[in-house]
């Protein structure tokens, strides 16, 4: 098959219409022997009873929506229509509506067929759910809207299928069924007007013709073959008891499922549990699953298939594995395709032993037996967040074997890779499920990397090159500080003081004591060490100018250094943020920002001015005017400074990150909730 | 990468050339031979990774070498080569398909290089040609003196059914015009596929080994091609424990590149300049991390360290399936945000991906009764639960009305009967001793299930209250 063949299939959209007349509320021969108790000998065995060919027939539709859902969550829609003196419709296109409990609640409304009377004010039949039917596939589902809204170069098809469930006397009354949905389906096709309707381009329609066991029938099965450009038919005529096996069977080819075979699970006997037996849990899951065991050797995959009992698929019979430990997993990469799986029995005892085992966290490994009795791991079964997936393993060799090592190219030699610096920024920059829904255009993509890109825009491959990630004790907070969005003023002091901190050292003498250094011998000279740091950190600082209060931390080391800033490269930054903020377009801020969002001014950070040494700044300064007026602003509304000091006070005596950062955990939440980006 | 050279060894194989001008004189076969030894000679040069097989075909196919590095053996053993009988492809085909899933399952991408006589113009177009079951390409090398008749009348060198191209040498045929286009095949083949690594302002130029593919997904509404971009980006890390275990397409070394062209001089140079490639592994190693970088607007993959014994240890690109849902278990790639914080462990359970509301069928208790044992299973419990009765009231009732309302949606009325029947000849049956209790909320729950109200789904049937304690339990 081609890919293009692959493109709208017809799976996209199923409709059942089952036959809800009265007889339909006859029984089927499907009856349950209901002799459980032990009884007095001699007394007659309680009398076994039968499902309706209604129950019969809706089973096997729940069965059938069951396992779809199960394996496709999403993309594979069916909606159950029931006819008898007017059709009903069970649920619709939206998801919400396309799960089985919505199903069973609206069913339970349903009930059984009406008993056969004699009313002539009354018709009942199963065409009253063709017009429904019809219309129904026209209703577009939310995928192709989308799909729609897309402007691709090709135009959505709307193909669908629509399986009837009724009884028909012999071949000529099911075509005449036939014509009756023809004409309908070619009728709502006229009459579409609004966008979310779609004319039906393709219909395969599936009859499955039904009847009490106990006659015959006249009814015989059809393949699937041409009606008309928009109708294609397939009929099948099953007794009402074998419905069930027969609409599973349809579900494999419908969806292109394959069937695989647990063998061996070992089980406590349920009477027994000293002994333990050996089980068999059949699976579903999607075809593709099974392409590396039969493109392989044809004797070791006829050694795998066999036929499944009792219908006419075959399944593909893979050994358990008792797993030792988890761990024991297969590597990451050797996993090729990964497809949901639902058991076919969820009721059995084995089966639901297999389910629990795996929904508890453990996995199962799955072993092909080759025809000369060799082994190969081949599968892996595991659940993540409650549902289960079959993986399937690359037994063979990898095309990798005996690569170089990094270690042999270049950098490879390098030995003092600031490999830990980097461990702790890749835990800094853990990638989480966001929890609040984004909204539907927002990529979170962008974001990262603009993040990861702040917070490396200084960055030293190696320990040698620089001075400044290797003197924390005085540097830190600083250094991680200055690669947030923002920084608030709090934390603005805080850097300030890591500077201040190295000026004291500077004045005091100190030596820089740099650990990991490896050569002592080439230790640098005091002065020339300071030199080199207070560089390196003007180089750091100028390349992390994000906010006003960035660039203040950067202002202050110049105040330190008695430096001009000779690109004026503070005062161009400032403008630029002015400008930006200026220009910003309110259609961006409305994406960026949450409605809670304060206005601007304040996420900018300059309520509140840190210290008041202005004498030192140059009265021309962008910086100076700015104090002047937030001094003014202050002044205007009367606002008591804050209450800082207790905490500016303990910060300086401590100087150690971790006290402080406890301390005003509440307003770092407050300013981050705030933030502009 | 893999690489299957496939010789024709049929009679016109046999056919002797002369070269122009001069006395000598060779076989096509020879003219072969010598083509695959320039291939070869330009994988140990610049490609030494490369694993090679060689088949020899002519009616029926034989694997002549299994894939291999050792590039010696391959040319020792196409010396040696005998003649066969006639032509015939589609045994190629199905011997390539084999011996490339024998050895690597299918998850390598293999170059296949035909050497054939002229037929296949016509030959590799016939309808019982099928395309390979693994990823990968064929080209076709035809040895032919006279530009054949089959050439004119096709005017591409495709294949249909994407089986590959061919690919002829330069007429008249002499060694270096075989040469020349087994080195062109090499050249472009054998390309390492450079692109910039980059997790920020941090970059570093790669190679990726095997050189990536372009792949083509159909999903229901649109067949997506996407290429790798030649620039992979970091967006950020995960623990390699949430990774597990999602579906890969394929992996790739990913090596950095030399500094400079200037290879043999530079070496110790280069091994010496620092290389944020070598940083990331070393990190990503020691931590137990994989890092999640986008391959190209729609594709993402991973990298992670990996070795593949002890002592050597690399840096390794996995793709992905293309799309944003590639390991489901973290939901939408692209609502994935980078978190400033180590969670703790709580908030790690809170921020698995959104839990789908809609559980699966295994995951909840529903019933299926198409089989005569599912529903015989069921009433068998509930008929347990009501020997052990009053302990086991609550369950009883739970079970019951699960079983009822079952029953009701699929509008199997007899069996709520039926059931009460049981129900009472259970209580008949109780042996003496049994809690008085017991006999009292059998007798309830039959009479219960006969009522006309119990086919309504809105109600439940409850315990009984009796004048025994046990009802605290509920």
């Amino acid at each position: 098959m081609s890919l293009t063949d692959q493109l709208f299939p017809v799976n996209h959209k199923t409709t059942f219409v089952v036959d809800h007349t009265p007889y339909f509320g006859l029984a089927s021969n499907a009856h349950i022997k209901m002799d459980f108790t032990k009884r007095p000998p001699n007394t007659v065995p309680p009398s076994p009873i039968f499902k309706s060919m209604w129950t019969c027939s809706i089973e096997a539709v729940l069965e059938y929506c069951r396992i779809v859902w199960d394996l496709f969550p999403e993309g594979k829609l069916i909606r159950v229509i029931s006819s008898d003196s007017q059709s009903r419709i069970l649920n619709s296109w939206a998801s919400s509506q396309q799960n089985v409990n919505h199903m069973l609640h609206h069913l339970s409304l349903i009930g059984p067929p009406a008993k056969l009377l004699p009313n002539p004010n009354r018709d009942y039949s199963v065409v009253y759910g063709f017009r429904t039917a019809a219309e129904t596939m026209t209703e577009c589902t939310t995928a192709q809207m989308d799909q729609d809204s897309k402007k691709n170069n090709i135009e959505v098809q709307n193909k669908c299928r629509t399986i009837i469930i009724t009884s028909a006397r012999d071949n000529p009354s099911i075509d005449n069924l036939m014509s009756m949905f023809h004409n309908e389906l070619i009728k709502v096709n006229k009459y579409i007007s609004q966008p979310s309707f779609k004319t039906v381009h393709q219909c395969h329609l599936v009859i499955v013709n039904t009847y009490p066991d106990s006659i015959t029938c006249e009814v015989t099965d059809r393949p699937i073959h041409t009606i008309s450009p928009i109708l294609d038919l397939e009929v099948h005529s099953v007794p009402a008891s074998k419905i069930g096996i027969k609409i599973s069977n349809l579900l494999l080819k419908h969806y292109n499922l394959a069937s695989t075979t647990v063998t061996g699970i070992p089980m406590k006997e349920e009477q027994n549990a000293s002994s333990s037996a050996n089980y068999d849990v059949e699976i579903y899951h999607a075809a593709t699953a099974h392409t590396t065991i039969l493109n392989a050797n044809v004797a070791d995959a006829k050694a795998v298939v066999a036929k499944k009992e009792g219908a006419d698929y075959e399944t593909i019979k893979l050994k358990w594995c008792t797993p030792r430990a988890n761990n024991n997993l297969p590597d990451i990469h050797s996993c090729t395709t990964l497809h949901r799986i639902t058991p076919v029995d969820i009721n059995s005892r084995p089966s639901a032993c297999l389910i629990t085992f795996l929904l508890n966290g453990r996995s199962v490994l799955l072993e092909m037996i080759k025809q000369g009795g060799g082994k190969s791991m081949s599968h892996v079964l595991k659940s993540y967040n409650g549902e289960i997936y079959i993986h399937s393993v690359s037994s063979g060799r990898t095309v990798l074997e005996d690569p170089p090592a990094i270690s042999e190219g270049p950098g490879g030699k390098v030995s003092q890779y600031r490999v830990a610096d980097f461990g702790n920024f890749m835990k800094l920059n853990l990638l989480q499920p966001s929890k609040r829904k984004t909204t539907e255009d927002k990529n979170c993509i962008d974001d990262a990397k603009e993040k990861l890109k702040k917070q490396t825009a200084y960055w030293p491959l190696i320990t040698s090159s620089t001075m400044i990630f290797n003197l924390k004790q005085y540097t830190e907070p600083m250094l991680s500080l200055m690669v947030k969005d923002n920084i608030t003023d709090q934390e603005l002091m805080n850097c300030k003081q890591c500077i201040y901190a190295l000026m004291t050292a500077e004045s005091k003498n100190e030596h820089l004591i740099i650990p990991n250094l490896i050569n002592p011998r080439k230790m640098m000279k005091k002065d020339d060490q300071y030199k080199t740091m207070w560089t390196e950190l003007e180089t750091f600082l100028k390349s992390n100018l994000y906010t006003e209060n960035h660039c203040k931390v950067l202002q202050c080391l110049f105040e330190c250094l008695g430096k001009p800033d000779e690109e004026k490269i503070i005062e161009k930054t400032l403008t630029r943020f002015k400008k930006s903020l200026a220009n910003r377009p309110s259609v961006i801020r409305a994406t960026t920002d949450s409605p809670m969002s304060p206005p601007l001014t304040q996420q900018a950070g300059i309520k509140h001015i840190a210290q008041n040494n202005n004498s030192d700044i140059d009265p021309n300064s962008v910086m100076y005017l700015q104090i002047i007026q937030e001094n003014d602003s202050r002044k205007v509304n009367n606002q008591p400074s804050r209450p800082q000091f207790a905490g500016r006070l303990k910060s300086v005596q401590l100087r150690s990150g971790n006290l402080f950062a406890k301390l005003y955990q509440h307003i770092d939440d407050d300013t981050d909730a705030k933030s502009v980006k | 990468m893999a690489t299957v050279i496939a010789i024709d060894l049929s009679v016109s194989m046999l056919r002797d050339i002369k070269i122009k001008d001069t006395k000598e004189s060779f076989t096509l076969l020879q003219l072969a031979t010598h083509g695959v030894n320039v291939l070869l000679d330009y994988l140990a040069v610049h490609s030494r990774l490369e694993f090679v097989a060689v088949v020899t075909f002519s009616s029926t196919c034989d694997v002549l070498c299994s894939f291999t590095r050792d590039y010696d053996l391959i040319k020792a053993k196409i010396t040696q080569l005998e003649f066969r009988t006639n032509t015939c492809y589609p045994p190629v085909i199905q011997t390539i398909n084999y011996l490339v899933h024998s050895e690597w399952s299918n998850s390598v991408t293999c170059q296949v290089i035909m050497i054939t006589d002229g037929n296949c113009y016509e030959g590799l177009r016939k309808p019982d040609m099928t395309p390979f079951l693994f990823p990968g390409k064929l080209i076709v090398v035809p040895l032919d003196q006279v530009s054949s008749l089959y050439k004119n009348n096709y005017d591409s060198n495709k294949l249909p059914n994407g089986l590959g191209h061919i690919m002829s040498p330069e007429l008249p045929l002499t060694p270096s015009s075989v040469a020349k286009v087994f080195e062109k095949i090499s050249k472009e083949a054998y390309v390492p596929y450079s692109a910039v690594l980059r997790c920020g302002h941090l970059k570093s130029d790669i190679h990726l080994i095997p050189p990536p593919y372009s792949y083509t997904k159909a999903a229901d509404f649109e067949i997506t091609t996407c290429c790798i971009s030649n620039e992979l980006s970091i967006i950020g890390f995960l623990e390699s424990s949430r990774v597990e275990c999602p579906a890969t397409l394929s992996r790739h070394l990913v090596l950095p590149q030399r500094v400079s062209d200037e290879c043999v001089e530079n070496n110790e140079a280069s091994s010496k300049t620092p290389s944020f490639c070598v940083l990331l592994h070393g990190a990503l190693k020691v931590e137990n991390m994989t890092a999640l970088c986008q391959l190209s607007s729609n594709w993402y993959g991973l990298l992670v360290s990996w070795a593949d014994n002890k002592k050597k240890s690399n840096l390794m690109l996995i793709t992905l399936e293309p799309g944003t849902n590639a390991i489901p278990w973290l939901g939408d790639i692209q609502n994935l945000t980078l978190s400033p914080t180590e969670l703790s462990k709580t908030e790690l359970e809170e921020s698995q991906p959104v839990k789908t509301s809609d559980k699966r069928s295994y995951n909840q208790s529903q019933l299926v009764w198409i089989k005569e044992a599912g529903l015989q299973a069921d009433i068998q419990k509930i008929l347990r639960q009501a020997r052990k009765m009053p302990d086991k009231i609550p369950s009883f009732y739970k079970e019951l009305n699960r079983i009822r309302k079952a029953a009701i949606a699929y509008s199997f009325n007899d069996l709520l009967t039926s059931i009460a029947d049981l129900l009472d000849l259970e209580c008949n049956n109780l042996p003496g001793g049994t809690h008085p209790d017991c006999a009292l909320q059998l007798t309830h729950a039959a009479i219960e299930l006969r009522k006309p109200y119990a086919m309504d789904p809105k109600l439940s049937i409850g315990p009984m209250i009796t004048k025994y304690t046990h009802h605290d339990l509920m």
